[in-house]
C-alpha cells in the first residue's frame, strides 16, 4: 500500500517539508509540499538527496569488532565495559531529537560525569545558540523577513540554507527602496545582491556598525547602550566608513528591518544581537543553523562538558575509553591532533551511519540511524519515523538506553536549567566590547555538500563523490 | 506552450536545480549551469528548438519533436551514436560518455511529472523560485530581456538589476 509521509528536512535550521511516498515500509520518491510555510515546495541540493541517505549502499548496517560482525548484545557488552568510570567520556554528534538530547542529559547524570559528555557541534552552532538564549532580542520569523525593508546578511546564509534566500530576495525585489546588505570576510555569490556590502574581519564590521547606531541615536539610545558608548568611540575598528554609516542609516530609518545571520562566532552572534536591540523596535534577528536542531538541543541539554574539553583529555591520558556516536571527529575538529589523541585510548567504540575516519580507528563500531528512520521531535515539530532502519542501525537514544541496561545503572533525573536572561546594561556592552576585541578565531569553513572546503562550488556531487571527498 | 524562464535577478547559483533534474530522471543532469565571467551563472538545458538540429541529425529518429514542442529522446531506439551531441548549437546534450548507457539524458521538461499536474522538477525545488514554468507570449514587448530565442527565456543576461 502507497501512502505519503510527512517530513521535516534537518540538514540545515530552516525545516523545509518533505512528502515521501512510502510503500509498505520502503521509500519511494520525495515529492515537494508546496503546501509548507518556510519553503513553499522548495528544496537545496542537501535536501534532494535526503532519501539516498536511506538504503544507501555505503551505509552502515551491523556492529563490528575488529572489521567483523557480532550482534548487537555482543557489541552493547563489549561498550557496556566503558561507563561507570571517571576514565570514561562520550561524544555524541549533533544531529539528535530532542528526546535524544535528554537521553544523553540522563546519561551523563546517571553513568558518567556531565563534564566528560559533550555534543559535537563542528560549526558551533550550540554556543552561537546559547550566546543568543539569554540576550532579548526579537527574533524574525518567515514574515518578518518577507516585509523586511532592509535586510543585512552576516556571512552567507544563503550557502548554510538556500531556501532561506526564497524570502531575502523577494523581500529585496518587492520594492525599489529595499535594500540587501551583506557583512561578510569576503566576498561571495550572495555579495552581487547587495547595495552595501562590509569585507574584512565581520566582527569588526559589526562592532563599527554598533558604535554609528548608537552615535546616530544619540540620547535616544538605550541608557545601557549609551553608557558603554565611550569605550567603543575609542575603539579604532578598521572598517568602511562611508559604507557602515550607510548601513546604519538604512537599517534605522527602515519602518522593519532583518539581520539574517549564520555564524560559527558567538561574539558576531551577540554583536549583531546588539545592533537589533540599538536601533530599536522591528529590528529582528532571524539564524540559520547548519545543524538542523541546534536550538532544540541547545535546550534540552545544558551543563555538559566540550569536545575540545575532553580531547585535551584524551591527549594527557586523563580519559581511557570513549563512546563516539555519529561524530567524525578526526574530520570535524582539522586544527586539532584528533587522530594522534583517539589512537592513545584503551578503548574506542564509534557509531556512525557512514563509514568515516573516526570509525576507521575504533575497535567496536556501531551502525546509527538517520533523522528520517527515527521518532523525535526536531525543529520544534515532532515527526515519525518514515523508514525503518537501515540493517540493524539504532537511534542514539536507543543506544544510549542498552547501555544503561546493560551497565544496570537508574536513569537520573536532570535538574539542570538554562541560564536566565541578561540584563541590559552598561556592564553587558562592556561585556560585548571587550569579547569582540579579542583575537578573533579563524572563521570556520561551513562545509555543504555542493560546496567544497577551498569555497569552491560544485555543479553536481552525488553522495559518494562527497563523502570521498571528506564531506 | 509552456516554457522555462530563468529569472537571474534572484538567482543564488546554488545548484539545487541540478539536484533535483539528477533525482528524478535517475542520475543523469539534463540542466547544468555555466558560469560566465564568474559572476553570472547561466542556465545550460534544452531550449526544445523549433528547428531542432538533434532531430535532423539522428540516423535512428530516436530524436522527434512532440507536438507539445518538447524535444525527447527515445531511449529504445538510441543507439549511443552521438550524432545529437555533436549537432546541439548550444551543447546541452553534454556527456557523451552517459549517452551510450541509454539513460535518458536530455531535459523532457520533466513530461511525466507535468502529465500528472506537477511542476517540473528544477522549478518545484528553486530555493529563490528564479527558475519558472510559464506561458510567455510569443511577441515579448521589450526583446533584450530575452536571452537567446527558444524556449529558455532570462531577464538581464550579463548583469543584475542594479540598485
Amino acid at each position: 500500500m502507497t501512502e505519503t509521509k510527512h517530513n521535516i528536512c534537518t540538514l540545515c535550521s530552516m525545516g523545509c517539508g518533505l512528502l515521501i511516498e512510502v510503500n509498505d515500509g520502503f521509500p519511494l520518491a520525495l515529492e515537494y509540499e508546496a503546501d509548507c510555510p518556510v519553503s513553499e515546495g522548495a528544496l537545496c541540493a542537501k535536501g534532494n538527496y535526503a532519501l539516498e541517505l536511506l538504503n544507501h549502499p555505503f551505509r552502515l548496517g551491523e556492529p563490528t569488532k575488529n572489521g567483523s560482525v557480532i550482534g548487537w548484545d555482543a557489541a552493547i557488552a563489549e561498550v557496556a565495559q566503558a561507563p561507570c568510570s571517571p576514565k570514561s567520556a562520550l561524544i555524541v554528534e549533533g544531529d539528535l531529537s530532542d528526546e535524544e538530547a535528554r537521553s544523553v542529559m540522563e546519561f551523563a547524570c546517571a553513568c558518567l560525569q556531565p563534564e566528560n559528555v559533550a555534543i559535537s557541534f563542528s560549526t558551533n552552532d550550540d554556543k552561537v545558540v546559547r550566546a543568543l538564549n539569554n540576550v532579548p532580542v526579537p527574533r524574525a520569523s518567515i514574515d518578518d523577513l518577507k516585509s523586511s525593508v532592509c535586510t543585512i546578511a552576516v556571512n552567507d546564509p544563503f550557502s548554510v540554507g538556500p531556501v532561506v534566500a526564497r524570502w531575502v530576495m523577494r523581500a529585496r525585489n518587492a520594492a525599489r527602496e529595499n535594500t540587501l546588505n551583506v557583512i561578510a570576510a569576503s566576498e561571495g555569490i550572495i555579495s552581487e545582491f547587495a547595495t552595501v556590502k562590509l569585507t574584512g574581519l565581520v566582527r569588526a564590521s559589526l562592532l563599527g556598525l554598533l558604535k554609528k547606531l548608537i552615535e546616530i541615536k544619540g540620547d535616544s539610545a538605550p541608557e545601557w547602550a549609551r553608557a558603554a558608548a565611550d569605550d567603543i568611540a575609542g575603539l579604532n575598528v578598521p572598517e568602511d566608513e562611508a559604507g557602515t554609516a550607510r548601513l546604519a542609516q538604512e537599517f534605522l530609518k527602515a519602518p522593519s528591518a532583518a539581520i539574517v545571520l549564520s555564524t560559527s562566532d558567538p561574539v558576531e552572534a551577540r554583536l549583531a544581537a546588539g545592533c537589533c536591540l540599538v536601533a530599536g523596535a522591528a529590528k529582528k534577528l532571524f539564524l540559520v543553523n547548519e545543524y538542523g536542531n541546534a536550538s532544540g538541543i541547545s535546550q534540552n541539554a545544558v551543563a555538559l562538558g566540550s569536545v575540545r574539553g575532553i580531547l585535551a583529555k584524551v591527549a594527557r591520558g586523563e580519559i581511557d575509553a570513549l563512546i563516539v556516536l555519529g561524530a567524525d571527529l578526526v574530520a570535524s575538529y582539522p586544527k586539532t591532533d584528533v587522530e594522534g589523541a583517539l589512537r592513545k585510548l584503551r578503548f574506542l567504540a564509534a557509531g556512525a551511519a557512514f563509514p568515516n575516519k573516526t570509525t576507521a580507528l575504533a575497535s567496536v563500531v556501531l551502525p546509527t540511524a538517520i533523522w528520517l528512520e527515527k521518532d523525535g521531535t526536531f525543529n520544534g515539530m515532532p515527526q515519525r519515523a518514515v523508514a525503518p532502519p537501515t540493517g540493524a542501525a539504532l537511534p542514539y537514544g536507543d543506544i544510549l538506553e542498552m547501555i544503561e541496561r546493560e551497565t544496570d545503572v537508574k536513569p537520573a533525573h536532570v535538574t539542570a536549567t538554562l541560564e536566565g536572561p541578561i540584563e541590559l546594561n552598561g556592564e553587558f556592552m562592556a561585556h560585548l566590547v571587550s569579547e569582540a576585541t579579542e583575537p578573533a578565531v579563524a572563521p570556520a569553513i561551513i562545509p555543504s555538500p555542493t560546496r567544497f572546503a577551498d569555497g569552491s562550488v560544485t555543479d553536481h556531487l552525488s553522495w559518494p563523490q562527497a563523502l570521498a571527498a571528506g564531506m | 506552450m509552456k516554457k522555462l524562464l530563468i529569472d537571474l535577478d534572484v538567482c543564488i547559483g546554488c545548484t539545487a536545480h541540478g539536484a533535483a533534474c539528477n533525482r528524478v530522471n535517475h542520475d543523469t543532469v539534463t540542466f547544468r549551469t555555466a558560469e560566465v565571467d564568474k559572476a553570472v551563472t547561466l542556465p545550460a538545458v534544452c531550449r526544445h528548438c523549433e528547428d531542432p538540429a538533434c532531430v535532423k541529425a539522428c540516423p535512428r529518429e530516436a530524436m522527434r519533436k512532440e507536438e507539445d514542442g518538447t524535444v525527447r529522446r527515445s531511449s529504445n531506439l538510441c543507439s549511443g551514436c552521438r550524432s545529437c551531441v555533436i549537432a546541439c548549437p548550444f551543447g546541452v546534450l553534454g556527456d557523451v560518455e552517459l549517452l551510450g548507457r541509454f539513460n535518458m539524458s536530455k531535459c523532457d521538461l520533466c513530461h511525466s511529472r507535468v502529465a500528472e499536474g506537477r511542476l517540473p522538477a528544477c522549478v518545484a525545488t528553486c530555493p529563490t523560485g528564479a527558475i519558472k514554468f510559464e506561458e510567455i507570449p510569443d511577441a515579448v514587448e521589450d526583446p533584450k530581456d530575452l536571452l537567446i530565442g527558444g524556449h529558455v527565456v532570462a531577464r538581464n543576461p550579463y548583469r543584475r538589476r542594479s540598485s
